[in-house]
C-alpha cells in the first residue's frame, strides 16, 4: 500500500505537536520514523492509524482519502511497544482474536493461525499463556498476530525498546527477514537511530514537530540536512565545533591548535558569508596516532580525559585548547595514556558545514577549485 | 540463630490463630452439647450429638434466613457488578467534561457513613412500599462508590495500547469491555464478588429495620431474633444455628480464594 500525507498538522489546545508533515511512503517499503522522545513520531503513526484524529491535512491509502476513516477501515495491523497481548488467552487465541473480524472459514482461521506461528517460530508454544513466554517472545507472539491478519500495511511503535540489547539485534534481523518474506508496507517508529540505520529503507527524521530530512539511512548519515539530523544518526555522535569564517569568506577558522602553537584552519576556494557557523565531523574521520609526527598542517596534539575501549576499537574524548573532541580510534588504547596526535580530515564529504542558527546545511562541494575537489587543505 | 528465629514466628502465628479460632472452636463445641449442659456450665461434657442442628433446622426457620440472605446478597453483588462496572469504565475509558470532579463527588460519598443515609433511604424505599420485600433490601445497594473505586482502580492498570489495539479490530464499548476489560480485570472481578457478597451476607442494620417478618429475614437479623423470641434462651439451638450460617461463608471463601489465586496469576502482564 502506498501511503501520503499531505500537510499534515497536529494540535493539542495550544501546542503544536506536529507541522506540516508531507511525504510519500511508498508500496512494500520499510518506513522509519525515527526522533528523540517528544518528537511527535508516535503521534504521526497513530494518526496514519486513525487512533489520533487529524488536526489538518489529508492521508491517502493508494491515493484514496482515508483521514476521517475509523482505524477498522483503514486495514492495518499495529505492533505496541508493550506488545498489547491478552494475558488470559493463550499464543493461539491471542492471534485467533486478532483475526476473529476478518469473517473467515475456521479452516483458513487455523491456517493462519498455523502459518503465522511458524514463521515467528512459536509452533510449540502456541498452547502457552503469554505470561509463560520470554519477552522476545512475547513480541514475536504480537507480530504474528499482525501478520496474521495479511494486513497490506503494518505499523510497529518501538516494538523492541522493550527488550534487551542482545535480543533486540536478534529480533532486528527478524523483522527485516519478516518484511522481506512477507512485502507488506511497514512503517517502524523507533528512538533508536541504530534501528532506523540498520533496518529501514528508507528513514524520516523527525524532531520539533517537523520532519528534519527523509531519505536512505546512508544519505542521511553522508549528507545531513542539517546539525540535528548530523548529530542524531552515528554512534558515537558528531562532533560539533564552533567556527568562524573570516571577513574574506574563504578561511574556516577552527578553536584547536598546533603543535607549534598556530591555529588551525580549513581554506575555501570560493567565498561563504562571513560570521559564526558549527563544523560537524565525525569521530570515525578523525584519525587518532599515538606517535608525534611533527609538525603537519592537519595535526594536533590532544590530551586525553577519558578512553573507553570497546574491544576492537577505543572512543577517546581528547581536547586542544580546551575545546573538546570525541575520537573513534580502530585499535585499542592503553587507558593510561593521556597525550595523542589526532588528524583532521582533509576531504569536504568529511566535513559537514551548518549554519550557527538554524543548523541548516552549509553545501562546501562546490566551494572548492574543480581540481581539488573532494580535499581541502588545513593550512597554518 | 535461623532455627530460632523460624521457632520465634511459629510461636506468634500459632498463637494468634488460636486466638482468632477459638471462639469459632467454642461455638461449634457448644453446638453439639445439650442446652442443660450449657445451662449448667459443664462445658466438659460428653453428651455430644447433633441434636441442636437437627433442632434448628426442624423449629427454627434457619433454612428460610438463610436462603433469603442468599438471595439478597446474590441480587445485590449481581446488581453491584453490572453498575459499578458500568460506571468505572466510563470514568476510565470515556472522556468528558468535569470527569476528574466527578469521581472526586463520587469519593466524597464514600465519606458519608452508611448510618447517615439509614434515614432517607428508609424514607425513600417506603414511599415505593418496598419495606420488607426483597426490593428495599437489594436495590439500596445496587451502586457503591467504594465498588466503583475499586473497579476503576483495576481498569486503570489496563494497558492504553489495548485499547487502541481494540479501536483498529474496530470492537465498540460493549466488546471492548466484555472481551478485553473483563477478563482483564479477572482477579479483581472475583475479588469484588467475594467482598460485596461476605459484606452483605454479614448486613444486620439496613434489614434490621427494613423486615418485619421471617419470609424475608436474612440470617444475622433472624439470629438475633431467636435470642429474642426463645425465652429460655436455647443455646444450643442458636449455637448450631449460627454454626449453620457460617457454612455459605465459608464455601465462598474457600470457592472464591482458589479463583482467587488463579486470578492474580493470569492478572499481571509483563511490561
Amino acid at each position: 500500500m502506498r501511503i501520503q500525507l499531505k500537510n499534515l498538522s497536529k494540535q493539542y489546545q495550544d501546542t503544536e505537536v506536529l507541522t506540516n508533515i508531507n511525504t510519500e511512503i511508498r508500496e512494500g517499503e520499510f518506513f522509519v520514523l525515527v526522533g528523540p522522545s517528544g518528537s511527535g513520531k508516535s503521534t504521526l503513526l497513530r494518526m496514519i492509524a486513525g487512533l489520533i484524529p487529524t488536526t489538518s491535512g489529508q492521508i491517502y491509502f493508494d491515493d484514496q482519502d482515508v483521514t476521517n476513516d475509523s482505524p477498522k477501515d483503514r486495514h492495518l495491523a499495529m505492533v505496541f511497544q508493550n506488545y498489547a497481548l491478552l494475558p488470559f488467552l493463550s499464543v493461539q487465541d491471542n492471534i485467533r482474536f486478532g483475526i476473529r473480524n476478518l469473517g473467515l472459514s475456521k479452516t483458513e482461521e487455523e491456517a493462519r493461525i498455523f502459518e503465522a506461528l511458524n514463521m515467528v517460530h512459536l509452533l510449540p508454544q502456541r498452547h502457552r499463556k503469554p505470561k509463560a513466554l520470554s519477552g522476545g517472545q512475547q513480541q514475536r507472539v504480537a507480530l504474528a498476530r499482525a501478520i496474521a491478519t495479511k494486513a497490506p500495511l503494518v505499523l510497529m511503535d518501538e516494538p523492541l525498546s522493550n527488550l534487551d540489547a542482545q535480543l533486540r539485534s536478534e529480533m532486528r534481523q527478524e523483522i527485516v527477514r519478516l518484511h522481506k518474506e512477507i512485502g507488506m508496507t511497514l512503517i517502524y517508529v523507533t528512538h533508536d537511530q541504530v534501528e532506523a540505520m540498520t533496518m529501514g529503507d528508507r528513514v524520516m527524521v523527525l524532531n520539533d514537530r517537523q520532519i528534519q530530512q527523509v531519505g536512505t539511512p546512508l544519505e542521511l548519515y553522508n549528507r545531513p540536512k542539517n546539525a540535528f539530523v548530523g548529530e542524531f544518526i552515528g554512534s558515537p555522535r558528531m562532533n560539533i565545533i564552533d567556527v568562524q569564517v573570516d571577513e574574506t569568506g574563504q578561511s574556516i577558522q577552527l578553536p584547536f591548535k598546533q603543535k607549534n602553537g598556530v591555529s588551525m584552519a580549513y581554506h575555501l576556494t570560493e567565498a561563504i558569508p562571513s560570521g559564526r557557523y558549527r563544523l560537524g565531523i565525525r569521530p570515525e574521520d578523525l584519525q587518532v596516532s599515538f606517535v608525534d609526527q611533527g609538525s603537519h598542517k592537519q595535526i594536533m596534539p590532544v590530551k586525553i580525559e577519558a578512553v573507553a575501549n570497546l574491544g576492537k576499537e577505543a572512543v577517546l574524548t581528547v581536547t586542544n585548547s580546551d575545546s573538546n573532541l570525541v575520537v573513534n580510534c580502530k585499535t585499542q588504547v592503553d587507558s593510561d595514556c593521556r597525550q595523542a596526535f589526532v588528524k583532521l580530515p582533509s576531504i569536504v564529504d568529511q566535513l559537514h558545514l551548518f549554519e550557527a542558527e538554524h543548523g541548516n546545511t552549509v553545501d562546501l562541494s562546490d566551494k572548492i577549485a574543480a581540481e581539488q575537489r573532494g580535499v581541502i587543505d588545513a593550512i597554518s | 540463630m535461623t532455627w530460632l528465629k523460624t521457632i520465634n514466628r511459629y510461636f506468634w502465628l500459632i498463637f494468634l490463630a488460636v486466638i482468632t479460632i477459638a471462639p469459632i472452636l467454642l461455638g461449634v463445641w457448644a453446638s453439639l452439647l445439650p442446652t442443660a449442659d450449657i445451662a449448667a456450665g459443664n462445658f466438659m461434657s460428653t453428651h455430644i450429638s447433633l441434636a441442636n442442628y437437627i433442632g434448628a433446622i426442624q423449629t427454627t426457620p434457619v433454612l428460610r434466613y438463610i436462603t433469603n440472605s442468599f438471595v439478597t446478597s446474590t441480587l445485590i453483588t449481581l446488581g453491584e457488578l453490572v453498575f459499578c462496572t458500568l460506571a468505572a469504565y466510563v470514568f476510565v475509558f470515556i472522556d468528558f467534561r468535569c470527569k476528574k470532579q466527578l469521581f472526586f463527588v463520587f469519593l466524597i460519598t464514600m465519606m458519608l457513613p452508611f448510618e447517615a443515609q439509614i434515614i432517607p433511604n428508609f424514607q425513600t424505599i417506603r414511599s415505593f412500599g418496598w419495606l420488607n420485600s426483597y426490593a428495599g433490601l437489594t436495590i439500596p445497594f445496587f451502586a457503591s462508590a467504594f465498588g466503583v473505586f475499586m473497579l476503576r482502580q483495576a481498569f486503570l492498570k489496563i494497558p492504553s495500547e489495548l485499547q487502541e489495539y481494540s479501536e483498529i479490530l474496530g470492537m465498540n464499548h460493549t466488546r471492548f469491555l466484555m472481551g478485553i476489560v473483563l477478563p482483564y480485570s479477572r482477579s479483581t472481578i472475583v475479588t469484588f464478588v467475594i467482598y460485596m457478597f461476605l459484606t452483605h451476607w454479614n448486613a444486620y442494620l439496613w434489614p434490621l429495620i427494613t423486615t418485619f417478618t421471617d419470609a424475608y429475614r436474612p440470617t444475622q437479623v433472624g439470629l438475633k431474633q431467636l435470642q429474642a423470641e426463645d425465652t429460655f434462651s436455647n443455646w444450643g439451638v442458636i449455637m448450631a444455628t449460627a454454626i449453620l450460617i457460617l457454612i455459605p461463608t465459608l464455601i465462598v471463601l474457600i470457592i472464591g480464594q482458589r479463583y482467587f489465586k488463579k486470578g492474580l496469576n493470569v492478572g499481571g502482564a509483563k511490561g
